[in-house]
């Protein structure tokens, strides 16, 4: 019900959802990966780091997909128009700001992904990094992973919105 | 229909991004395989997952048969090829890689080669081998080995195996400090690890030799040799037990000992004979097995893999953490395969009954915390009964279960040892008929900051017993679950004389140490030069002993020695800071400053644990003495890591401390608690009570384990461990030879990459 009626309003004033979504997560996603990748390991595995980066974009993709419907229902019910570029920008930011939250659990499950398909890199000691504070309660350890978490959705949203702001002005330009 | 379609792409999108997150599996990956890049910089090396090699399939080599007993020994150093993974894996592999792994190793032969120089073919029996064959030595019998290296600059391990020359190193062909792998002849020089020898023996690290015939500064021969070779004589006064000879280069020795470069040496007394009738009744014969055990990893042409290279991001290694500064040398190295005397994950039949095995553990930086399980059901298996220690038997059996312990957990029910040290032990497979054990492990790496190891981990996995069905006739060897003695009682040697107390963690009665002294150990890092920074960006650069390098020198143009160091009368242009009087007994104190443990080594001598005792620490786990150890540096100009991760002048304010300086202050003027070293005073900083050392630390050791946050006490003794107490006192020589001549000795870190990176001291006792 809720896909039907969002691609029927978006086949009349916006980009297909799966487009509007692909433009808002695989540019997140990769500024994500970018700041949390040596430069080293860019550097000597560029593919890797690409397909890696392009595999979590796809996973997150159904989180992508649900903010862009639910930003665009939001910002009807506020009432933002989609005919100048401020309310495209608006429109954009309610959408950013929806992934972004979404993306806290969805650092969540993108650990799970980690533990089952690379296990070995959980024990990749070299780099000497060293493992959590063992003191910390379970409520600050909890809070720091959401804090982080969002901080992180938060900045990939800088890339992120921009290429949705850019796909939602396409549409209305053609 | 487009809310069908919507659905359908989302539900393909998530699948395509789980099957390529699925084929990125560094383990079993196509796209893995596909994208990276080699891992190793000289020759293209694709890692090979460890749990493609079949387990258990291979029995293991022993020794039984293949010792080699004389007075006088040769010992070649060559490159050769040994299967090591099961025999199956070769098969279809392109020459030359079918006939089996490249390796460096001993090839071991009784006789003399008459100083000649000249170089026997060594025939087929005495071939090199990984490990090489068990050399035997009889108390009061002296040895004599003659050591040649015939390892060539054509190597093909060498490519391999990346040698490193911005670090300290043997270095010979004068290229300090070249950012290229170095592609020379391989310096090589052994050291009998744990032995009682003349230091011109002891295989110093300056003493190493190529086939080329280049001589490090330390080097020494007791007679005149060919240019590529060495002959040292081990007196063999100390009583039984399992030493081991391992390369000792210079800068070099976690690629020498990885290549294969290690052995036993097994010391033997009128009571632990070896032979099936000894006074002990000591399983013997072919019920007594030594177990080599190291953790390797290898690449898809089954040839070792050490990483080297930043394109090496996976498995259990990453890459190295400091390529600015050192380009190839990683600060540990951990294996995801386990091998036990030159064999991934072995089996050995066994009959059903007491065996007795000298376990070392070889790794170069793994330590193994160990159990017995049942194959099928991992139900515990026989008890291990621990009966000696590096030095040599214990007064009396102790027992370890093998149970399921926490993770941190120091000193249970399992067999803890880190690299280094051995463990003489005896297990009883008699109520354990048709059944198959396994030797477990569950020490994290690095131990203890490491998280656990996972349930599926490699090596949590390192020997099969296959146990046969029952065999008539009694088992009449020593039993250890009847409590008896192995010394003090008849046809036994005399009991340990005791500098401490174990059960206690005191000094023993009677024992008057006349030096205390107080260490740190340290390391530098990238990112944070006071060494505790927690976070995912630290790198190690150097690793250190009381923040002084081999050399003794401070980091700094023109370099200068450390403030109340001697230099060295030998020639090799050490400064030492730590000179013991013959015959004296000391109390050292090893403070760990790092994050994990150090198995610290000292040649030459045998010591005993005194306690450990922990330091007080912030919120963050950080030792508060690190601020207070800071306070005590003056600042200026030294040669450090920069900022951008390259090394260079760096301005250090005062209160910062400046890795490699040395200590804070001078080392010969003891501190508020009557120390050596160089440190502000220990005493303020430690909590809790000194804690006694565990049951498996109750006889003579030569390497410890030092624990993070801890201070670790130990009584050192520069006299034969037999020697008693009152018959001994500074300045007495009790040894047959004269130890204050030489070369000298050294203590170190034996995480081999530890001390191939500055964790390592020259030291020479002083009459």
């Amino acid at each position: 019900m809720l896909l039907r009626t969002l691609a029927h309003r978006s086949s009349t004033t916006e980009p297909p959802l799966m487009l509007l979504a692909l433009a808002l997560v695989v540019p997140a996603v990769a500024l994500d990966h970018l700041s949390h990748t040596d430069t080293q390991a860019l550097v000597t595995m560029p593919v890797y780091q690409v397909l890696h980066s392009l595999g979590d974009s796809l996973l997150a993709l159904p989180l992508g997909a649900f903010a862009v419907w639910a930003g665009l229902r939001l910002s009807a019910r506020f009432g933002l128009g989609s005919r100048t570029t401020s309310d495209v920008i608006a429109r954009a930011t309610v959408i950013a700001i929806l992934f972004a939250l979404m993306l806290v659990p969805g650092a969540l499950l993108h650990e799970f992904t980690d533990a089952l398909t690379h296990a070995h890199l959980l024990l990749a000691v070299q780099s000497h990094a060293a493992s959590a504070p063992r003191s910390a309660s379970l409520p600050a350890a909890v809070l720091a992973f959401v804090t982080h978490a969002f901080a992180d959705a938060v900045e990939g949203q800088l890339l992120g919105l921009p290429t949705l702001t850019l796909a939602m002005s396409w549409k209305k330009g053609t | 229909m487009r809310t069908r379609r919507t659905f359908l792409q989302l539900g393909a999108a998530v699948g395509l991004g789980g099957f390529i997150r699925w084929q990125l599996d560094p383990t079993s990956g196509y796209l893995y395989g596909a994208t990276q890049a080699f891992a190793s910089v000289e020759a293209p090396q694709i890692p090979l997952a460890s749990t493609r090699i079949p387990r258990f399939v291979e029995t293991l080599p022993t020794f039984l048969g293949r010792r080699v007993s004389d007075t006088s020994i040769q010992v070649r150093m060559s490159e050769f090829q040994q299967k090591v993974l099961p025999d199956q894996m070769y098969a279809h592999l392109a020459k030359p890689f079918q006939d089996g792994t490249y390796l460096w190793g001993f090839g071991i032969k009784s006789g003399d080669d008459g100083g000649d120089g000249e170089d026997e073919e060594f025939e087929h029996g005495n071939a090199a081998s990984w490990p090489g064959r068990t050399i035997v030595a009889q108390q009061g019998s002296p040895t004599t080995v003659t050591y040649r290296n015939n390892l060539s600059a054509r190597a093909a391990l060498l490519k391999y195996l990346t040698i490193d020359q911005t670090i300290h190193w043997a270095n010979p062909l004068h290229q300090p400090g070249g950012l290229e792998p170095f592609e020379g002849a391989i310096p090589t020089v052994v050291h009998l690890h744990g032995g009682e020898v003349p230091s011109g023996s002891d295989g110093a690290p300056e003493a190493w030799f190529t086939r080329a015939g280049q001589h490090g500064a330390g080097y020494l021969t007791s007679r005149s040799t060919a240019r590529n070779a060495a002959v040292y004589r081990y007196p063999n006064d100390q009583p039984a037990t399992a030493l081991w000879l391992h390369d000792h280069a210079l800068g070099v020795t976690r690629t020498n000992v990885y290549s294969g470069l290690a052995g036993f040496y097994l010391v033997r007394d009128r009571f632990d004979t070896g032979r099936l009738d000894n006074p002990l009744g000591l399983p013997a014969g072919k019920f007594e097995v030594e177990l080599l055990i190291q953790d390797r990893q290898f690449d898809t042409n089954g040839q070792l893999l050490f990483p080297d290279s930043t394109a090496n991001p996976s498995l259990v290694d990453g890459p190295p953490g400091s390529p600015l500064v050192h380009p190839f040398w990683i600060p540990e190295f951990f294996g995801d395969a386990m091998v036990v005397n030159g064999r991934t994950w072995p089996r050995l039949q066994v009959e059903p009954r007491r065996y007795r095995f000298r376990i070392l553990n070889a790794s170069n930086a793994r330590f193994l915390r160990m159990g017995l399980a049942e194959a099928d059901t991992s139900a515990l298996g026989p008890p291990m009964w621990q009966i000696g220690t590096d030095g040599g038997l214990m007064d009396r059996p102790m027992k370890f279960e093998g149970r399921t312990e926490p993770p941190n957990q120091r000193g249970g029910t399992r067999l803890f040892i880190g690299p280094g040290e051995r463990a003489d032990i005896i297990v009883d497979f008699a109520t354990f008929a048709r059944k198959a054990l396994i030797l477990t492990n569950d020490a994290q790496v690095p131990f203890d900051s490491g998280a656990p190891l996972s349930p599926g981990d490699p090596s949590r996995e390192i020997i099969q017993f296959s146990v046969a069905k029952p065999q008539p006739g009694p088992d009449l060897t020593f039993d250890p679950n009847t409590g008896g003695a192995l010394r003090g009682g008849p046809n036994q040697d005399a009991i340990i004389v005791r500098l401490a107390n174990p059960t206690s963690g005191t000094l023993g009665t009677g024992v008057q140490p006349s030096v205390k002294r107080q260490l740190i150990l340290f390391e530098s890092d990238v990112r944070d030069l006071e060494g505790f920074q927690v976070g995912p960006t630290r790198h190690a650069v150097e690793h250190f002993i009381n923040n002084t390098g081999w050399s003794g020198l401070q980091p700094a143009t023109p370099a200068q020695p450390v403030p109340g160091s001697q230099r060295d009368a030998f020639g090799q242009g050490l400064w030492m800071t730590e000179l013991p009087r013959v015959g004296a007994t000391e109390v050292w104190e090893i403070l760990n400053l790092t994050q994990d443990a150090h198995p610290i080594h000292l040649h030459l001598v045998q010591f005993q644990v005194l306690n450990r005792q922990a330091v007080a620490v912030d919120q963050r786990g950080i030792p508060a003495y690190l601020a207070a150890y800071a306070t005590q540096f003056k600042g200026g100009t030294f040669i450090g890591v920069r900022p951008d991760g390259t090394r260079g002048p760096v301005d250090f304010p005062p209160g910062k401390i400046i890795p490699g300086y040395g200590p804070p202050n001078r080392s010969d003027i003891p501190n508020a608690d009557g120390a050596l070293g160089g440190n502000p005073a220990f005493r303020p900083f430690v909590v809790g009570p000194p804690l006694p050392p565990p049951p498996n630390e109750y006889g003579w050791k030569d390497t410890v384990k030092a624990f993070p946050r801890f201070v670790t006490r130990f009584v050192v003794r520069w006299a034969p461990t037999s020697t008693p107490l009152a018959d001994v006192h500074p300045g007495d020589n009790r040894y047959s030879f004269d130890p204050t001549q030489g070369p000298g000795y050294t203590l170190h870190c034996h995480m081999l990459d530890h001390e191939d990176n500055e964790m390592m001291r020259p030291y020479l006792p002083v009459p």
